[in-house]
């Protein structure tokens, strides 16, 4: 899948298109609008990332003009975090509205939620990584042939991971997802539930599923 | 019309009032000797002729008045302003006696022949004004004559023209007078405004320590000149504020930053196994996270205290709220084996996010702060016109002299610990910013050594219309 990055910041530009490409995209940059909208007429790209501050033709008149031409999905990345900027971002037809700073982990999580909008992946009935089975419906969860017992924070943090297996997580997106606290703040509450999560799910077996990414956050997977 | 100086204006004002009431009160005094001056004449005039009119009746016949006429002489000659001319009736009208050098003749064709006293004023001809009184009169003889008598007033004419001289060389040395002390008057009660002007002109926001003198001002410019110092003391306060929170926000930036170069400078000096690259880009990694959290945090401070923000406010439960801030803390409450206790419930009109984050700020700062094995209690009251939520934990306490400045932006109470701890230092003044907007207030109330109690107080949610 090819996206494109518009930002004028060369490091932003170089570590966006680092982070995407080894997150399997194809990733082409432009430093100006203008350079922006002529690389967007010349290949299909599935997703711009748009930055508002640019020389010569700001963000908002590369997505006037990306809208009138085409259907690409926009995601606009802006320091500009007032409500009325993501309000005319959005009503100016963007697709997402990220304000910086950001994590990058969230950063990639939009873009898959922004992609996978397309496409239609059919959400499994029953969750698996390696032996872990996670069943939403029934609410239960088991490694190998051993149930887990869970509280219900627990199960909800565990199906978010797996949902999202592969995907780190950061912290504060842990807190939105599970606790539905849609701003920082200041508790320990995630390393508290991996760290009892962890030793229900994972202290029993020889593979460990959940990963902590020290500084970025928790990734469930299978690690050879 | 142009706007003037305003001791001018009313100098001006001032002496053209004056100017009019002198000229009123000159022209009252003239008309009022004028009207004085004639009835004097007059007055003289009608004793002169009840004397001349005696003396006729006493016995003198026609012949006698010309023959004799010595006792009217007498009666005449001593004011050299009277003028007598006697003359007799029909059919032969001859000037029996003419007493002074006025030539009357003429006259006497003005005045119907009458019992009664006549008067006439008349001009001579060489402009002096002259009143003349006639009458007929009977002698003792039988006969009648008839008796004119004119009063030169050349004097009181004189006295007239004087007093109008005096009036008119007067009048501008009057204007003029009152004029400059209108000025004088009005200069001296605005110099204050030129006290005041040469402040202002000296105020700057570098310099916002000086005041005007409020002592001598009058009434109403010493209210004025109050209110201006207060307004000054408030800007005063908040340049102030502000240039403390540029100083005290570059501080808490200062140190990350110096850490994170210093880390970086000494791991790139020398060839070191992967391993420890990683180790130092991941506590990077939380050291920036901090950094972005005060950005954050700032950018969230600004768009609240800014009076643009515009927040739609919709009622919200404040215990519904509580429970579910008191549910993401419960991992860490029971890591240090405390409990959380609710109370009460009342509804309030806010922003459910905020009230959320300003709720979840005092209970980190609360958990952290109790001894392990107790209770931090939530606790929602509706006091009359007022909602309160307070957060209540025993522990070491505050002491009385932090309390004030508790809710400023990077206060610390201790200035090592809480940063260690990983706090931003702006909790407590995000929560004061949310109050405010909400139209309500934090307080803090705290018994070193017992118990510390934080409260959100707003405004009691009626039906009314709400910002």
């Amino acid at each position: 899948m090819r996206i494109l990055v518009v930002e004028d910041e060369q490091k932003t530009a170089a570590y966006l298109q680092q982070g995407l490409t080894e997150s399997g995209y194809v990733v082409d940059c432009a430093a100006s609008g203008v350079d922006g909208l002529h690389l967007a007429a010349q290949h299909a790209y599935e997703l711009v990332i748009l930055d508002v501050n640019l020389p010569a033709k700001d963000g908002w008149e590369v997505l006037e003009q990306l809208r009138r031409d085409s259907s690409q999905r926009v995601m606009m990345l802006t320091a500009r975090g007032r409500l009325a900027d993501k309000i005319k971002g959005l009503d100016m037809g963007a697709d997402d509205y990220l304000v910086k700073p950001f994590e990058f982990p969230e950063l990639l999580a939009r873009v898959r939620t922004l992609l996978r909008r397309s496409e239609h992946i059919p959400v499994p009935e029953v969750f698996q990584v390696s032996d872990l089975e996670l069943d939403p419906r029934r609410h239960r969860a088991y490694r190998g042939t051993r149930r887990i017992d869970l509280t219900t924070k627990e199960f909800a943090l565990l199906h978010v991971l797996m949902r999202q297996s592969g995907e780190v997580l950061t912290r504060t997106q842990i807190i939105s997802l599970v606790w539905d606290m849609n701003f920082d703040c200041d508790t320990n509450v995630v390393e508290v539930s991996i760290s009892r999560l962890r030793a229900k799910v994972d202290d029993q077996s020889d593979v460990k599923l959940i990963h902590t990414i020290r500084g970025v956050g928790y990734v469930l997977e299978a690690r050879q | 019309m142009k706007a003037s100086s305003l001791s001018m204006r009313l100098g001006l004002t001032v002496s053209l009032m004056g100017a009019g009431l002198v000229v009123l009160l000159a022209t009252l005094a003239y008309l009022a000797l004028t009207h004085e001056l004639e009835k004097l004449a007059r007055k003289g005039l009608e004793s002169k002729m009840e004397q001349i009119q005696h003396s006729l009746a006493l016995g003198l016949d026609t012949r006698d008045i010309r023959a004799r006429p010595h006792s009217l002489m007498d009666l005449v000659m001593g004011h050299d302003n009277f003028y007598l001319t006697i003359v007799g009736t029909a059919p032969n009208e001859a000037v029996l006696l003419s007493i002074g050098a006025k030539p009357q003749e003429p006259l006497l064709t003005d005045f119907a022949p009458s019992q009664n006293l006549g008067y006439l004023n008349w001009d001579d001809g060489n402009g002096n004004q002259v009143l003349s009184a006639s009458s007929l009169m009977r002698l003792a003889s039988g006969e009648r004559v008839r008796v004119l008598l004119s009063l030169d007033r050349r004097d009181d004419q004189a006295l007239l023209s004087a007093y109008l001289r005096s009036t008119v060389i007067a009048l501008p040395l009057l204007l003029l007078l009152i004029g400059i002390g209108a000025w004088w008057v009005v200069q001296r009660g605005l110099a204050p405004l030129q006290q005041f002007s040469r402040v202002a002109a000296k105020v700057t926001t570098q310099d916002l320590t000086r005041r005007l003198a409020v002592d001598n001002l009058p009434k109403e410019l010493g209210e004025l000149a109050q209110g201006i110092n207060f307004m000054l003391q408030r800007l005063d306060g908040g340049v102030q504020q502000l240039s403390q929170f540029s100083d005290d926000l570059a501080h808490e930036l200062r140190a990350p930053l110096t850490n994170l170069m210093g880390k970086a400078q000494v791991t790139l000096s020398r060839e070191r196994p992967p391993q420890e690259y990683k180790a130092v880009l991941e506590s990077s990694t939380e050291e920036m996270e901090r950094l972005a959290r005060i950005v954050s945090d700032m950018l969230f401070l600004a768009q609240v205290s800014h009076p643009a923000a515009r927040v739609s406010f919709a009622p919200v439960s404040l215990a519904a709220e509580a429970r579910r801030v008191m549910e993401l803390f419960a991992l860490s409450a029971e890591d240090k084996q405390l409990t959380l206790s609710l109370d009460g419930d009342a509804s309030v009109h806010g922003d459910r996010l905020m009230i959320q984050r300003a709720i979840s700020n005092l209970l980190s700062n609360a958990i952290r702060h109790t001894p392990h094995a107790s209770t931090v209690s939530v606790r929602v009251e509706t006091h009359g016109q007022q909602v309160s939520l307070s957060v209540g934990n025993p522990g070491p306490g505050i002491e009385a002299q932090h309390l004030p400045n508790l809710f400023e932006r990077f206060y610390r109470v201790d200035s090592s610990r809480a940063r260690s701890e990983g706090g931003t230092g702006l909790g407590l003044a995000i929560v004061r910013s949310i109050m405010t907007l909400h139209q309500g207030r934090a307080e803090v109330s705290s018994e070193p050594g017992d118990f510390t109690v934080f409260r959100l107080v707003f405004p009691l949610h009626t039906n009314a219309i709400c910002p």
